[in-house]
């Protein structure tokens, strides 16, 4: 019998799998290997496993069911004049080392997405003050599930 | 320089047979009955030329005086230790006798100062005074006596050992000061309210390991570094050693009934064994209006950590990590070591009141008195004028002092690092010092060689409230950035 998992994430978008205290010194292997897959993998697992006999005891198919879809609009985040001088003059400069964006890599990558971010913030406030954002919620039994389309910080 | 290893343990119950007076809380409780028993456990390390005693005991603190007359009793009981090589420390579970207890850094009690204010003709009443609850003071000696025999057998039991250090990760210790939108903050504050921001600091899964084998490599006992206070069953009126007694009867059952474990609390002066966030009430109801929900929601989560199944649950964890990670540990035994131990005095600056503060505390404590309309004061009066009292028993202390010294260990074994500190140390100090540590693995005592109770983080200091009230403890985080500094330099050192 095929056994399907459902993986969903939490507020998280401040979260990872490394510990920055003990970086190097005690967990080493959560960085990018097969490793760190394996340990993180093997504790969801294990948790999973660990309540299997007591869900399966409460399993019922009775129970209140609501789903919940709602658009919600939310302020967008402006950029200022200040902010988009700043972006074009270190654009102006990034670009003086190359013919084309295409041809850029790496940090410069990074530098770019940013200012690139920040002229693409300031077409957009200048169309809408608000974006819609679609929410759902739903009741299954005495269990909530809420989603939402960013990376949310865990405090959220 | 790598030495042989010679480390030998001891266990000594410190369970009463009588009657005793709980130590903690802000409400007075007598022990009713033995929930588990609690006990003093010793590793008595040699290496070379140097040495080293760790004895954790399940008590909530331990006051200087108490670490004095242990070593006292141990000079002419022993031979070849050095007593200013032993280390005390804490639990900090509740649920043990409370004690006479001394030390620098204050002038008087808050129930001293409490009284001073109280008219002629009006009295304290001590409500536990019965001959079948045993004293204060007859629990000091006693304490002075079980200790001493526990370090005494551990050092003499020296025998050649391996040992293992290991890493584990288990969820046990989370925030427990909850941060408002007006940037205030609560300890135990309530979660469920519109202008809930954050916990005030995140929380630390890892767990430090170190297994000690003898020499036909059996293990013989573990110590645990764990960043959470033993105060499941906080309020409770029973003796129990919470969580820590769990973890030794469930390891017992895996690796025989002579082990030995070494329950070390990290910085965690703001963690507690419960999920603000997910809160799930007392099983019994609790007299204790910080932990009183207005529109409680029943959760889906851990079972109360407020009582006897929460202790159960925290120990399963903590001792099936240990087994878990024991597969681990055994596959890198080391028979030698090094060991250093360094035992330094760190001037603190004292956290000092300020006149309008100390006017406000004494205007409120005679405002109370007048107001009370009774003539016999107690325990709950003093709880309540606890951090009035405090601040000024504060005021008094700074007029002729500035710094508060405590001791300090620092210990090399082999790769570990071992840090002590006399505080209810707030995690990030704690990850301050593990993050720039050199050692592989760096274990944090708190609560040892002393007891001068919270030492709060600046965010919390601007937060306020209790545990972070100039009240809450003799300094602040000017003396949490020097305690730092000197630890990480000394720890540094070693390396």
């Amino acid at each position: 019998m095929t056994v399907y998992v459902l993986p969903q994430i939490a507020p998280a978008g401040d979260q990872f799998p490394r510990d920055l205290i003990r970086r190097g010194k005690s967990e080493n292997n959560m960085s990018n290997n097969f490793e760190g897959m394996e340990e993180l993998g093997t504790r969801v697992a294990d948790a999973v496993v660990k309540k299997y006999e007591s869900a399966r005891a409460k399993a019922q198919s009775d129970l209140v069911f609501n789903h919940s879809v709602e658009d919600i609009y939310l302020p967008i985040r402006k950029v200022t004049q200040g902010e988009v001088e700043w972006a074009q003059k270190n654009y102006d400069e990034l670009m003086r080392n190359y013919n084309n964006e295409q041809e850029i890599r790496g940090r410069d990558l990074v530098k770019l997405v940013d200012y690139r971010a920040i002229f693409l913030r300031k077409e957009s406030q200048e169309k809408a003050s608000f974006y819609k954002v679609e929410l759902h919620a739903i009741r299954l039994g005495e269990a909530a599930f809420v989603t939402n389309p960013f990376e949310l910080y865990i405090e959220s | 320089m790598k030495n042989k290893l010679l480390i030998g343990w001891s266990e000594v119950s410190i369970t009463p047979d009588k009657k005793v007076m709980l130590a903690g809380q802000f409400f007075e409780r007598v022990s009713e009955y033995v929930e588990t028993p609690i006990s003093v456990t010793a590793m008595a390390v040699e290496s070379g030329q140097e040495q080293m005693v760790i004895c954790s005991c399940d008590l909530v603190s331990i006051g200087e005086n108490l670490l004095n007359l242990v070593r006292e009793s141990l000079r002419d009981k022993v031979t070849g230790l050095d007593v200013n090589k032993i280390i005390i420390n804490a639990t900090h579970t509740h649920t043990a006798m409370l004690y006479e207890i001394a030390g620098t850094g204050s002038s008087c009690s808050s129930l001293d100062v409490l009284k001073r204010y109280l008219p002629k003709n009006n009295v304290y009443v001590e409500k536990v005074v019965s001959n079948d609850t045993m004293h204060p003071h007859g629990a000091l000696m006693f304490l002075v006596e079980k200790i001493t025999m526990a370090i005494k057998n551990a050092w003499e039991g020296r025998k050649k050992s391996y040992y293992a250090n290991e890493f584990g990760r288990v969820a046990v210790g989370m925030c427990r000061r909850v941060v408002y939108d007006d940037k205030t903050a609560k300890m135990w504050g309530d979660t469920n309210l519109a202008n809930f921001d954050e916990l005030e600091s995140g929380n630390d899964s890892g767990i430090e390991l170190l297994y000690v084998f003898d020499e036909n490599k059996k293990l013989t006992g573990v110590v645990v570094n764990v960043a959470c206070p033993s105060q499941v069953v906080e309020h409770r009126s029973f003796i129990s050693s919470d969580y820590w007694g769990k973890v030794r009867i469930l390891l017992r059952k895996k690796f025989g009934e002579d082990l030995f474990v070494l329950g070390l609390c990290s910085a965690a002066g703001d963690q507690c064994p419960r999920d603000i966030i997910r809160w799930v009430r007392p099983e019994t109801p609790i007299d204790d209006p910080n932990i009183k929900r207005e529109n409680y929601i029943e959760r889906n989560a851990d079972p109360s950590m407020f009582d006897i199944n929460g202790t159960w649950k925290v120990g399963k964890r903590i001792a099936n990590e240990i087994i878990d990670v024991y597969d681990e540990a055994v596959q890198h035994l080391c028979y030698e070591s090094e060991l250093m131990h360094t035992v330094t005095t760190v001037d603190i600056p004292i956290r000092r009141v300020t006149i309008t503060e100390y006017n406000a505390a004494v205007k409120t404590i005679e405002d109370y008195i007048k107001n009370a309309g009774k003539d016999h004061f107690s325990f709950t009066d003093n709880a309540s004028m606890h951090v009035y009292a405090g601040t000024i028993a504060r005021y008094e202390y700074q007029q002729s002092h500035d710094i508060c010294p405590i001791e300090v260990h620092i210990v090399r074994f082999g790769d570990v690092a071992f840090a002590t500190n006399p505080f209810e140390l707030f995690l990030n100090y704690g990850n301050q010092i593990r993050a720039r540590s050199k050692a592989r693995q760096t274990f944090i005592i708190q609560l040892a060689c002393g007891s001068h109770a919270y030492l709060p983080t600046k965010k919390a200091e601007q937060g306020s409230h209790y545990s972070a009230y100039v009240s809450s403890g003799i300094t602040g985080h000017q003396g949490g950035e020097i305690l730092v500094r000197k630890t990480v330099e000394a720890i540094n050192k070693m390396w």
